[in-house]
């Protein structure tokens, strides 16, 4: 049987668990049901995807079917919207449910000295983006940094309440709350325990986006790693260079607040580069008297100086004359009107402007890959020892870290490796990006393992899905891609079709 | 009473001179190199018109978007500065700016039409299609560690941008860098824009080479410019005694600002790679404080000032084992730089061995200065015949899917149509230089100059059996371009050689569409002689018809008079024949849409014999070619359906687009 008529997610004899990908699109939502009850990772869908709203209330829908109601327990893995906002569009629907438990990761903590550091990075880097945003000209860096800035609650008011929704349901379902950290192990149900790798409790690790090379699936794909690697400076002074970004926008350390490119060579010849600006109104004033032109005389023009410092009627017109003289020389030295080229409408096809969006984009890009990697990754490990593995949207420096602790579980000590090689399922990390699987632990991956790939091509994110991870994916396991699930050798059960997207719902797995 | 004589009137000089800087502003700033720091260029006199510059082929704005701000444009014609060879090389002075991407590109441009032996045109606008008469400049666009052309608004953006603190600056730290001071860069972008308006296709990325071959083209023109400025070459050839491939000045130096700009870093670092020089034979250093060196080796200690220059082998690389666009690029770059030595090397012998008594080992110490003079001289002669080469190769590139091989075989035949005897064996040293870094078409039996030739249209079908309707197609083809001719001057305004051509081009384009209705007898659709079907199946784009007059340098065949015309068509593959050629990438792809595939070609016919000389087909029907399109498009990260990204050069400049 490869095809299910309603929402039940089954839970066959023979199998521990069964897990269910929600295929909405561009975002994750995973359903595992144990014996004992229901686990949700995340609800989501990428911002402005089509129907959105829709997608996502069927998805809050069939969770509701599936499970009555009820989760033993909820995980919220990061704070981006393709991960969060069914709570915010289902949030009717959400307050009919009873929830046991909800997991965060420890950055979420207000207790942690370090979230509380990390949280005031993100919340000012937002604002300072947000005011740089404003004033972006139209173009795909502009839609690019949009979206992302609507991933960010400080930003969207969307995500804010989501993660709250989330906060209040839970509280006022007397669900209980904990933050988890690496190392811990905790059982979920009879026969499957979660096992916490990730974020690390190290910033250096949290600021790791990209690894060294050969740490993730781009190969020389003319992108950061392979220019920066060219010349010569260290990945991790990329990361530096970020955080200073970061702590200049904060205020924390003193931006350099540079002198403008030709500020000598202005000073040498008396002339402001803000010529445009500042001469004409210099020159309006300078058409009606000295008087008019008293209020505008400036203290760095050694003229002006001269012209406040004159007493008698006589010496002033003379030295408003001297004054003039050399506004007028000044004006025919910009006569040559480049700007009036600039300008004219027959040439308003070559503007440009926007190129200084980069930059901001270039940030924007950077606080959602830190976003991403304090992503909870989860193990789940059931009794006969296999192993389910979902690592949230964590990037490189979050799956480096999980070898830096054991995990004692059932009295017994298990190294990453154990875990790894043990693995049956596989929550493809950041829906398929380049830095969002570490080659170094994909490797140690036994062949023929379930991978599971919510994702569906979006314009903002053209270099999602990473083909080189797609091919190493292909090759390794068996692989369902959530935009074009196939029942593929009878591994994956196909949910009904939606009528919003017109594929399957979902697509189950038993385990 | 004597007669006052009326004046005579002086013809316009030849050129204006102006001042930039030879390479950038880090010669200017080290004792060892300060005298060869700046060149004087020449530029046509009549090209200026007006402050800014702005001239015939250029519109320099000088427009700040960061500082909000225009500054005041330079005005070459003032007398002051007329005399002066412009204004003197600053950094600080943004007209000095202006002055030099205004000089180092208009002398690209020089280089491209005394090789081409036609004017220089901009492509048109792509939405409009409007012709553009000048190409924008903006030497102060963005504040970014990146220049490029940006095909849209038929401009070149420059940046700049303040160190920072780290190693990798090839300044002092929290000063400005401007790229718009760059030779190298400014002649790298400008030869963009030009390729651009002789092959606008060419842009984009259908297999490995494609997108490679723009930007190492691009570097090829800037390498070989800077071989061919005497001045510099002669202080060069001084301190490396004559040997350019070892320790070597110009590449070095590409090789360190590069890595400042970041762009240029990665193909200079395959012509060659500094590290630790064992043999304690370095010639000059040239590093600034703080300066490292590049990849793995960092000096420390004892080593740190002796870091040498040295060329990359093939040994080392080989175009078989890469993929990268920037990386297969380089080794294009190689295989011409190591033929430009070659060559160098074969016509110096004589004058080494002259010069040390026959034995051809040089003494120790510095060479004569005359010995340098005369090295000097071939070298830059050698640098200048090589570009040449390389640039007239253009007109014989396929108009769509190039590969490094065929850009080899345009190499050949261009030089094989000016000088036929190879006595020199200027050809013979490309095809080896090619074939040690790998570079070969795969479709020739061997690689023989008669091989690598392209072959006439009477090569490729008998012309005895065409059907007395064909032959009456190429009869009144024929007559349309000779009564077109006779409207053309070589000496037309360039606005006028535009208009001509794109009516030349639409009659193309008309006599193209009555092929298609010829009743074809013995070849079954007569548009695949050029690579194209009927308009039904996609819509045809006559890019140019120019004309160009050729002088065989050796007498060989009398001069000629030929016209080129590059034309592609663009058709939808859909999915039942993407079904039978490569089922297997179909599963990763979009169900719903089509696979859009270009072929085409480029024409060389010649007006006085009438007939075509050469025809360079990429055919729209090639299986081949659209299985390993489809290919290589869903192994790589490109879209399978070219989204025509608006800056593919700044998508690849840019060390920040990740995403």
């Amino acid at each position: 049987m490869s095809k299910i008529a309603g929402d039940e997610l089954r839970l066959p004899d023979g199998a521990s668990v069964a897990v269910r990908m929600y295929c909405q699109g561009f975002g994750d939502c995973f359903l595992i049901r144990g014996r004992e009850g229901f686990v949700l990772i995340d609800c989501g869908l990428v911002l402005r995807a089509k129907d959105e709203r829709d997608r996502m209330l069927e998805v809050v829908n069939s969770v509701r079917a599936a499970t009555g109601g009820h989760l033993s327990l909820l995980i919220v893995t990061h704070e981006h919207y393709d991960h969060l906002c069914g709570f915010n569009h289902g949030a009717d629907l959400w307050k009919e449910f009873r929830i046991d438990r909800l997991w965060l990761p420890w950055t979420e903590d207000p207790d942690d000295a370090l979230a509380d550091k990390l949280n005031k990075y993100k919340q000012q880097a937002t604002a300072s983006l947000q005011a740089a945003f404003a004033g972006m000209k139209p173009g795909l860096a502009a839609d690019r940094t949009e979206s992302i800035l609507g991933l960010l609650p400080a930003y969207s008011v969307k995500t804010g309440t989501a993660l709250q929704t989330v906060r209040d349901m839970a509280r006022s379902q007397g669900a209980a709350i904990s933050f988890k950290r690496p190392g811990q192990v905790d059982p979920v149900m009879d026969g499957v325990d979660a096992i916490v790798l990730g974020p690390p409790h190290d910033e250096a690790k949290i600021f790791d986006l990209e690894g060294d090379a050969g740490d993730t699936f781009q190969q020389m794909a003319g992108a950061v790693n392979q220019i920066i690697r060219a010349s010569g400076a260290s990945v991790a002074a990329a990361g530096a260079d970020y955080e200073q970004q970061l702590r200049q926008a904060l205020g924390l350390e003193a931006a350099p607040n540079p002198a403008p490119p030709f500020a000598v060579y202005f000073q040498f010849n008396g002339l402001d580069p803000r010529w445009e600006k500042l001469e004409f109104q210099y020159q309006a004033s300078l058409a009606s008297g000295p008087d008019a032109y008293d209020q505008h005389w400036s203290m760095s023009d050694p003229l002006d100086r001269e012209l406040h410092r004159t007493r008698g009627p006589g010496e002033r017109r003379t030295a408003f004359e001297k004054r003039r003289k050399r506004a007028e020389e000044l004006a025919s030295f910009h006569t040559t009107r480049t700007d009036r080229r600039y300008y004219a409408t027959e040439n308003e096809w070559r503007q440009i402007g926007g190129e200084q969006n980069a930059p901001i984009e270039r940030l924007a890009l950077q606080l959602d890959s830190f976003t991403n990697n304090v992503s909870l990754a989860l193990a789940f490990r059931l009794k006969d020892g296999r192993v389910l593995l979902f690592p949230g949207d964590a990037q490189i420096g979050n799956w480096k870290s999980w070898d830096d602790q054991p995990y004692s579980v059932e009295g017994s000590i298990l190294t990453l490796h154990d875990l790894l090689t043990r693995t049956v399922l596989y929550k493809v990390g950041h829906h398929a990006s380049h830095n969002g699987t570490y080659v170094g632990a994909f490797n140690q991956l036994p062949d023929g393992v379930i991978c599971l790939v919510p994702f569906e091509p979006v314009t903002v994110w053209k270099s999602i899905p990473d083909p080189n991870l797609l091919a190493a994916l292909q090759k390794k396991g068996k692989v369902c891609v959530a935009n074009n699930p196939q029942p593929g050798g009878g591994t994956f059960t196909l949910g009904p079709e939606s009528p919003l997207t017109h594929r399957p719902k979902f697509v189950d797995v038993y385990l | 009473m004597s007669v006052q004589q009326p004046l005579p009137k002086d013809p316009p000089p030849a050129f204006r001179r102006l001042r930039v800087f030879a390479l950038d502003p880090v010669l200017a700033a080290n004792v060892e190199t300060v005298a060869v720091s700046t060149v004087e260029l020449k530029i046509r006199w009549g090209d200026l018109q007006g402050p800014g510059p702005v001239g015939e082929y250029l519109d320099v704005v000088d427009f700040d978007p960061t500082q909000n701000c225009f500054y005041a444009p330079v005005d070459l014609h003032q007398r002051s500065l007329i005399a002066d060879a412009g204004l003197a090389p600053s950094e600080s002075d943004p007209r000095f700016h202006q002055q030099m991407v205004y000089a180092v590109a208009m002398y690209t441009i020089q280089t491209f039409e005394s090789a081409l032996g036609r004017r220089v045109l901009w492509s048109e606008r792509a939405d409009v299609h409007e012709p553009v008469e000048r190409l924008r400049v903006y030497p102060h666009a963005l504040v970014e560690e990146n220049a490029y052309y940006d095909p849209e608004r038929k401009a070149l953006l420059f940046g700049y941008f303040r160190t920072d603190s780290s190693a990798k600056a090839a300044s002092a730290p929290g000063t400005y860098v401007f790229t718009a001071l760059s030779f190298d860069i400014i002649s790298h972008e400008t030869t963009h824009a030009i390729l651009d308006g002789m092959h606008r296709r060419l842009i984009e990325d259908t297999n490995p080479d494609s997108l490679a071959f723009h930007e190492a083209f691009s570097d090829i023109v800037a390498l070989l410019q800077h071989f061919s400025l005497p001045e510099f070459l002669r202080f060069q050839i001084a301190s490396t005694r004559g040997a350019l491939e070892t320790d070597n000045l110009l590449a070095k130096l590409a090789t360190q600002f590069g890595q400042g700009i970041g762009k240029y870093g990665a193909l200079r670092d395959a012509i060659g790679i500094m590290e630790p020089d064992l043999t304690g034979r370095y010639a000059i250093d040239l590093r600034l404080p703080n300066q490292t060196v590049t990849g793995e080796i960092r000096s420390a200690g004892d080593t740190e000032d002796r870091i040498a220059w040295r060329r990359v082998t093939p040994r080392e690389r080989n175009l078989n084992d890469l993929t990268e666009a920037h990386e297969r690029g380089s080794i294009l770059v190689s295989a011409v730089f190591d033929a430009f030595l070659a060559i160098y090397k074969k016509r110096t012998a004589d004058l080494v061995r002259i010069a040390s008594d026959g034995t051809g080992i040089l003494r120790p110490g510095s060479i004569p200065p005359d010995l340098v003079a005369r090295l000097a001289d071939d070298a830059a002669m050698v640098a200048r015949q090589v570009l040449q080469m390389c640039i007239r190769a253009i007109d014989y590139l396929p108009p769509v899917d190039i590969t490094f091989g065929e850009y080899l075989r345009a190499i050949i035949t261009a030089d094989y149509d000016v000088i036929r005897d190879d006595k020199l064996a200027y050809r013979v040293a490309f095809i080896q230089a090619f074939q040690k870094w790998g570079i070969f078409p795969h479709d020739v039996p061997n690689l023989g100059e008669q091989s690598l030739l392209w072959q006439s249209l009477g090569g490729l079908v008998d012309e005895r059996v065409l059907t007395e309707h064909l032959q009456r197609w190429f009869a009144n083809f024929d007559h349309t371009i000779r009564s077109q001719m006779a409207k053309f001057r070589f000496s037309m305004p360039r606005r006028d050689v535009r208009t001509w051509s794109r009516s030349t081009a639409y009659l193309v384009h008309e006599a193209i569409e009555a092929l298609f209705l010829q009743n074809s007898g013995p070849i079954d659709r007569p548009g695949l002689l050029f690579g194209v079907e009927p308009t039904s199946s996609g819509k045809i784009e006559v890019h140019s018809a120019r004309p160009l007059q050729r002088m065989p340098v050796d007498a060989s065949s009398r001069p000629s008079t030929d016209l080129v015309i590059v034309m592609t068509q663009s058709v939808w593959i859909d999915r039942e024949t993407l079904q039978e050629i490569a089922p297997a990438d179909l599963a990763q792809t979009d169900r719903t849409r089509r696979f859009r595939f270009r072929g085409g070609a480029s024409i060389i016919y010649d007006i006085d014999q009438g007939r075509f000389k050469y025809v360079v087909r990429k055919s729209v029907r090639s299986q081949s070619r659209i299985a390993a399109q489809i290919d290589y498009q869903s192994s790589s990260r490109r879209s399978l359906y070219f989204d025509e990204t608006p800056q593919p050069f700044r998508m690849l400049h840019n060390p920040g687009a990740t995403a």
